[in-house]
């Protein structure tokens, strides 16, 4: 491992010759900035993995029977009260045009991002799930190849399960859903800050890569155009945000988004993955219901718990908030990529007690959390182990079975004070193994 | 119940020819509620072929593309239909309508709207008082709001078009917790398309039309609902081209008489 360390230099040119980068948003400006990448990685023991895959597999399969239902015309968990109206029908993320539809073998969410930290007890916390477009699954495809290259050793000594089946778990994924035609993966195009990961995953799904203007749709089937030939497209794994989708359904002014998808999807013709309308199950008020869903639909418990979590729109945890907010961490559920988190032992008695007030007003639009003390990582930095906190993305695919992608995206901040790990606020990565 | 002819034109007319038109049109009216259809169908010029679906509202949806060049698009719907005054069909909600929607977001001012409309009402009294109210808050002036113009906006500005009554409505109405939904469709005696809304009444829609301060009659034909102007309008349209469009509407609904049929 030390040859891998002494080569992350080199790994890092090549990661940024091969335009590995990220694109963040900061005060209104768009800019892309390598991810750098760290050689330590994590390791993730064989029993460990066992329980992992088993939690985060039944969690996603829970998710995906909340989206048949809440979509679906029974909507029992609404009826149960399990999770109270107010919670879908104010969410951003809840779609009424996918209402009356049940996509392909109803899934919804074929590739789930669930997000964990290892707690300073040794436990798993979920921290997020995000299943709409999660990013990220290239950055450890990538980082292990060149890894293998600089430091082949590394590999011989170690007992690391191969990541590079990705590509056939995400084609399994694809055809078990193909509605007959090609695979496609949709990409907003190369400015995109992820289209690295675009080609990169049609590269290794034997997916086609295509944008909005080589997408047409005919008598509700959508076709690929390759110069003068038409191709059917039977799935298409699309890498633009639901609102963007369809000009005719969604936002007008969308310009790469492709007109009638969506009736052609509605028409049984193609399978979208993941399903538009997702984002009611990864938004940040629905997380709260999540072990609720589990057990609803799945009559388990869950292996994997949440981060300890208050809703302000029941009067007893909004007594609790307002009371412990200075030791809470507070989000807003209308903002995604780690906007909108306040931690309250960092803001000021006047900003605190603003924050007060706004949750007093508006209890819906919260959640808070009791901050997860999570274990520091080592990482290299200017050739010195320093500590740092990481978090972790798995990769869940669900198709015929639901399987855990065996590695995954491990996340770390560059301020060491910092608790926010996600790419949108700075850090880097590391490769995540998991040991046979 | 009472039989009706209706007659529905769209003249979309571009300055350049344009291409790789794709349309999605809900100018159809499908049997639910107070009508019945007898005959219903869609001619389009340029002749291109269509499809249908039902979209995540339950609105007929048609469909197509021109991917050739063209410099007009015409659509007509037109057939008969059976239209009763009152709806006894029940129907089980989508709890989506009881919500505020991007055009129907509640503010002070709405609020202060509902301030008089009795407590103890019925649903359909309580509609009927928040239409009397809009009715006489807003001015029907065409061309000063917009397709975007919330309900908000329209109230501010003291006028609007049938459109943005109907959006005014339907905050008020979901303030007050009436599940509401935007309507468009034809009206007898109306040469355009016509915006009302209907509110949810145990396990019916009733139709109020705040535009023109009454209850829906026999005398509305319904092609598409949604939450508000957004989710149904009954043309939408993306094509390559440039310049300008013109459009021209002729629309009729018309009663069929025993009278007429004897002629």
């Amino acid at each position: 491992m030390e040859s891998m360390i002494r080569g992350a230099a080199q790994i890092n040119q090549q990661l940024s010759r091969y335009g590995v980068k990220f694109g963040i948003y900061k005060n209104g400006v768009f800019n892309e900035r390598l991810f750098p990448f760290d050689a330590i990685p994590r390791t993730i023991g064989g029993t460990e993995w066992a329980k992992l895959e088993k939690g985060l597999s039944q969690r996603v399969d829970a998710l995906n029977a909340f989206l048949k239902d809440i979509y679906g015309s029974k909507k029992t968990i609404l009826k149960d009260g399990v999770i109270p109206e107010d919670f879908i029908y104010r969410a951003t993320g809840y779609l009424p045009q996918c209402e009356g539809f049940t996509p392909p073998k109803g899934i919804y969410s074929h590739i789930s991002g669930i997000d964990l930290v290892e707690s300073v007890d040794g436990d798993w916390v979920i921290l997020e799930d995000n299943l709409r477009v999660p990013s990220g699954a290239s950055y450890p495809l990538i980082a292990r190849t060149l890894c293998r290259k600089v430091s082949p050793s590394t590999f011989r000594n170690n007992r690391v399960v191969d990541n590079r089946d990705y590509g056939e778990l995400l084609k399994r994924t694809l055809d078990h859903v193909n509605r007959g035609g090609i695979n496609l993966i949709m990409t907003p195009g190369r400015f995109n800050a992820a289209y690295f990961e675009h080609s990169l995953l049609a590269e290794m799904s034997g997916a086609v890569l295509a944008e909005a203007g080589d997408l047409v749709v005919e008598d509700n089937v959508l076709y690929y155009l390759s110069g003068a030939e038409k191709q059917r497209v039977g799935s298409i794994y699309r890498r633009i945000s639901d609102d963007y989708l369809d000009p005719l359904y969604f936002n007008a002014e969308s310009l790469i988004g492709v007109p009638n998808l969506l009736s052609a999807y509605r028409a049984g013709n193609v399978a979208i993955l993941n399903a538009p309308g997702n984002g009611i199950a990864d938004d940040k008020g629905i997380y709260y219901f999540v072990p609720e869903m589990v057990r609803y639909y799945l009559g388990e418990e869950p292996i994997l718990h949440n981060a300890p979590t208050y809703l302000p729109f029941y009067e007893k945890d909004r007594k609790y908030v307002l009371e412990k907010a200075h030791t809470l961490v507070i989000k807003d559920v209308a903002e995604a990529g780690g906007y909108g988190v306040l931690f309250g032992n960092a803001l000021s008695k006047e900003k605190l007690d603003e924050l007060k007030a706004r949750i007093e007003a508006e209890p819906r639009r919260f959640i808070a959390q009791e901050v997860v003390e999570f274990k520091d990582m080592p990482m290299v930095i200017e050739g010195e182990t320093v500590e740092r906190k990481a978090d972790f993305r798995a990769y869940v695919l669900s198709g015929k079975k639901t399987v855990v992608w065996k590695s995954g995206l491990t996340r770390f901040t560059a301020d060491p004070d910092s608790y926010i790990v996600n790419s949108s606020q700075g850090g880097g990565f590391k490769d995540t193994w998991v040991m046979c | 119940m009472k039989w009706y002819t209706f007659h529905y034109d769209v003249f979309l007319d571009f300055d350049a020819p344009v291409s790789d038109h794709q349309f999605l049109l809900r100018c159809l009216p499908k049997t639910c509620g107070r009508q019945r259809v007898v005959r219903a169908e869609l001619t389009l010029r340029p002749y291109v072929r269509h499809e249908e679906l039902t979209d995540g509202f339950g609105n007929l949806v048609q469909t197509g593309n021109i991917p050739f060049g063209h410099t007009s698009f015409h659509y007509t719907s037109e057939g008969e239909v059976f239209i009763s005054p009152k709806n006894a069909t029940k129907e089980a909600l989508n709890p989506v309508y009881a919500y505020p929607s991007e055009l129907t977001r509640p503010c002070g001012s709405l609020a202060a709207l509902l301030a008089d409309v009795p407590e103890g009402a019925s649903v359909l009294e309580a509609a009927l008082a928040i239409a009397h109210r809009v009715h006489a808050a807003l001015a029907y002036e065409p061309g000063i709001t917009d397709l975007s113009t919330t309900a908000e906006d329209a109230l501010a500005a003291g006028v609007g078009v049938c459109q943005d009554f109907t959006h005014v409505f339907l905050a008020l109405c979901r303030l007050r917790g009436i599940p509401a939904r935007y309507c468009n469709g034809l009206l007898v005696g109306e040469g355009v398309s016509h915006a009302w809304a209907e509110v949810y009444d145990g396990g019916v829609w009733r139709g109020v039309d705040p535009t023109h301060d009454c209850a829906v009659g026999g005398n509305y034909l319904l092609f598409s609902v949604g939450r508000d102007y957004t989710d149904c309008p009954i043309e939408r349209g993306v094509f390559f081209g440039q310049g300008g469009q013109t459009q021209s509407v002729a629309a009729k609904l018309k009663e069929i008489r025993a009278a007429d049929m004897q002629q």
